[in-house]
């Protein structure tokens, strides 16, 4: 591995003791020193980052990369290069895959491809369930033993609240935290859209906001039962941010993500049955979007990811309704963060905190920070206008909204583990 | 959106002339009322009216499409409006073909767009589809060849637009000026791709008063941003009223607890005679059909002379036969 010299980088480090412009020095996957060659780099590569912005790697809390099972859909191979063209360093696995990721074998087999692959780095969400079912609690702490993470139900129903008292009650005594994507499935009732003016327009089934702020809160009052390590994934709607900001300032050590598209539609956007808005949870009315810009930059919304779902043209082409939800977001995560800065919604450091620091915290890992001798995790930013052109998307799954937007921020280079694993050309 | 990207018709354009619509305009599709302009909704009308004499002659036939081929593409089972349909495209004089998809191709696992290039490849002019899912007839129209035209013959709960086309048009022949009535629509408004369509009629024909009447649980969400005043109360909402549609009550909600059963629903909801004496006095009541009686309507107002619900179905074939001949590709 080569050592490298960064130069006269603008350093946006939240939480760190440094920022500015500074030189970075690596050696050996790590950062050995800030503007000082503390052991003499040997033919040091050196990356000119002059009127560039240089900031952790990111650390994205929700990705699905599709293997193993769905390799028809996308690969670790191919989402990985999307991921590192966006300046993602380590990725957060749903175990949604096929089979389900429950046992200590499933998450070394991930973690082995990754390794394989060598582009970004992975930590895995193993299931909460056995398969996803909603019902049997999975073996907690043997998938902690082998790498997991935390837990998730994804968006798979749990039978009901005992259960999830349960599974609560459980993880906590193994110190292993939960992932709850809050869901009420008897009041989502099968929906698509968001439970409102265009869903009654177009007759499409909608799914109430209810639905998510009920579950949020049953999750936040068994949370408090429990002492469970509590991450609610996902937040769409007003109400439930209103709870969660409640829950904190009572004390609760809640945290909560976003994911990045919620911050830019509403439900408005599937006005006419366009199947690229089709997402879960879906766009809401307008006023929660505005309250999600508002909210954004303040500790309630803990964390923003990509929420990265690739699909086939295949699982596009029917009826909206039968149309698989999701959005193939992860290049673009950062660019889209930036223009969140350009729009004034939230300011850079904040920005770059998001996807940083803040979930490198939520997985508990050692990430997101510039430090001498923290892990060489670096992203390296400059401005220049481009368009995301659909021929040139690295990700198997084309299905964008964003297609055909112009950015004003574009990845320059991505470095993990102190290689450089993106480079714009 | 039913008009062509390509500018095909003139949205303006008024008096149709019959004998060339077929050359001089034409509709791309016919897949929703939302975003038809009024002319055009009156010229169909007009055009709707010189058909209905084609019935009553000897020869129940013009040769407006001779040649053509329609295929009805019906993803769910109907009676009344696959057969007008039928009826429509044969006294135009067309070769037409029925397919009841869901008994055939989709059980095997064939995918809608394939069933749509087979058919295609038979070199048809037109579909007329129906699909349980809404969305579903916008979505064929976006993936088939350039010559061939969708007709929506309802697509899950959002769109009927032949039916209320084929229902503003019953409510003509009594009414002749749509600025002066009021139009009362009762029952299943969340299940309801009829009234959906004829609300966004009804809207762009500028009917100034427009009620939707039903339990909270069938009225949705946000219903009011379609320019309608929605109302629990039967009595309230249909008084003096000029038109009252009434709508299926669908056996399947009474077990999803929609409604308490067939009993209260009646009380509440059901159009009895005392109820049609709260109309204006030219009132008329409609219903899509079929008609559940005893449940939502009484067998003496279904029946009786103030009901148009026969002349609804025999004005579809009319109706049917102008959107057809308007929409085929030269």
């Amino acid at each position: 591995m080569n050592d490298l010299i960064i130069k006269s980088g603008n350093l946006v480090n939240p939480g760190g003791e440094i920022s500015g412009v500074h030189d970075i020095y690596i050696k050996d996957g790590k950062i050995i020193g800030i503007d000082e060659d503390t052991t003499k780099l040997s033919s040091p590569t050196i990356i000119d980052a002059e009127d560039c912005i240089i900031c952790p790697g990111l650390v994205d809390l929700s990705v699905r990369f599709r293997e193993p099972g769905l390799e028809k859909e996308a690969t670790i191979f191919s989402e990985s290069k999307a991921a590192v063209s966006s300046g993602v360093t380590t990725v957060c696995y749903m175990p949604d895959t096929q089979p389900v990721i429950d046992t200590p074998a499933q998450i070394k087999l991930v973690e082995e491809i990754f390794k394989n692959v060598d582009l970004c780095k992975v930590k895995v969400l193993a299931s909460l369930t056995k398969g996803l079912d909603g019902d049997r609690l999975s073996p907690m702490m043997e998938l902690k033993e082998a790498g997991a993470v935390g837990l998730t139900n994804c968006l798979n129903p749990i039978k009901d609240s005992l259960v999830l008292r349960r599974a609560m009650e459980y993880a906590s005594g193994q110190d292993v935290a939960v992932f709850y994507q809050p869901q009420n499935n008897y009041l989502a009732n099968n929906g698509c859209v968001h439970e409102g003016k265009i869903a009654t327009k177009l007759g499409l089934p909608g799914i109430p906001s209810a639905a998510e702020s009920a579950a949020v809160a049953e999750a936040i009052l068994l949370m408090k039962l429990t002492g469970v390590s509590l991450h609610l994934c996902r937040i769409s709607c007003l109400e439930s941010l209103m709870i969660i900001r409640n829950a904190q300032a009572a004390g609760l050590p809640v945290t909560a993500d976003v994911a990045i598209h919620q911050l830019f539609f509403d439900e408005n956007s599937i006005d006419n049955f366009n199947s690229d808005y089709h997402v879960m949870p879906p766009f809401r009315a307008n006023e929660d979007l505005v309250d999600l810009q508002k909210e954004v930059s303040s500790e309630t919304i803990t964390a923003i990811c990509s929420d990265h779902q690739p699909h086939n043209e295949d699982a596009r082409q029917a009826p909206f309704a039968n149309t698989q939800p999701g959005i193939s977001s992860i290049e673009i995560l950062l660019p889209l963060l930036m223009e969140l800065v350009d729009m004034d919604i939230m300011d850079l450091n904040t920005a770059i905190k998001k996807v940083t620091l803040n979930p490198s915290n939520i997985l508990g890992i050692d990430s997101g920070i510039i430090d001498k001798g923290s892990t060489a995790d670096l992203c390296i930013l400059r401005k220049e206008e481009w368009t995301f052109d659909e021929k040139k998307i690295q990700s198997a799954g084309k299905n964008n909204p964003f297609i055909g937007k112009k950015f004003s921020t574009l990845v320059d280079k991505t470095i993990c583990n102190g290689k450089i694993v993106y480079e714009k050309k | 959106m039913n008009v062509s990207e390509n500018n095909e018709i003139d949205l303006d354009g008024k008096n149709i002339s019959h004998n060339n619509i077929v050359s001089q305009k034409h509709l791309r599709h016919f897949l929703d009322i939302e975003y038809l302009p009024k002319s055009l909704i009156l010229d169909i009308l007009d055009l709707a009216e010189s058909f209905a004499g084609v019935s009553g002659q000897p020869v129940k036939k013009v040769p407006l499409l001779r040649g053509k081929t329609i295929v009805n593409l019906f993803f769910e089972a109907s009676t009344r409006t696959r057969t007008t349909f039928e009826l429509a495209a044969k006294r135009l004089s067309a070769d037409f073909l029925n397919i009841n998809v869901d008994f055939s191709a989709t059980k095997k696992g064939e995918t809608l767009l394939d069933t749509l290039r087979n058919l295609e490849a038979m070199h048809c002019d037109m579909f007329i589809v129906r699909h349980p899912f809404s969305g579903a007839a916008e979505f064929i129209s976006k993936n088939v060849s350039q010559n061939i035209s969708i007709i929506n013959a309802g697509d899950g709960r959002h769109a009927h637009p032949t039916q209320a086309m084929l229902d503003i048009f019953t409510i003509r022949k009594y009414f002749s000026d749509f600025k002066k009535i009021k139009v009362a629509i009762v029952g299943d408004i969340l299940h309801s791709r009829v009234a959906r369509s004829l609300m966004h009629a009804l809207r762009i024909l500028e009917v100034p008063d427009i009620r939707v009447i039903g339990p909270k649980t069938l009225l949705p969400n946000g219903i009011e941003y379609m320019g309608v005043t929605p109302y629990v109360d039967m009595d309230e909402g249909i008084k003096n009223c000029n038109v009252v549609i009434m709508l299926r009550l669908q056996n399947e909600r009474m077990d999803s607890s929609f409604i308490p059963d067939e009993h209260e629903y009646y009380n509440l909801y059901g159009f009895t005679p005392r109820r049609q004496e709260l109309l204006a006095k030219n009132g008329i009541v409609m219903h899509p059909g079929p008609v559940n009686r005893g449940i939502e309507i009484s067998s003496e107002v279904a029946d009786g002379e103030r009901s148009v619900i026969l002349q609804q179905v025999s004005n579809g074939i009319a109706v049917r036969m102008a959107i057809l001949s308007l929409s085929m590709q030269p």
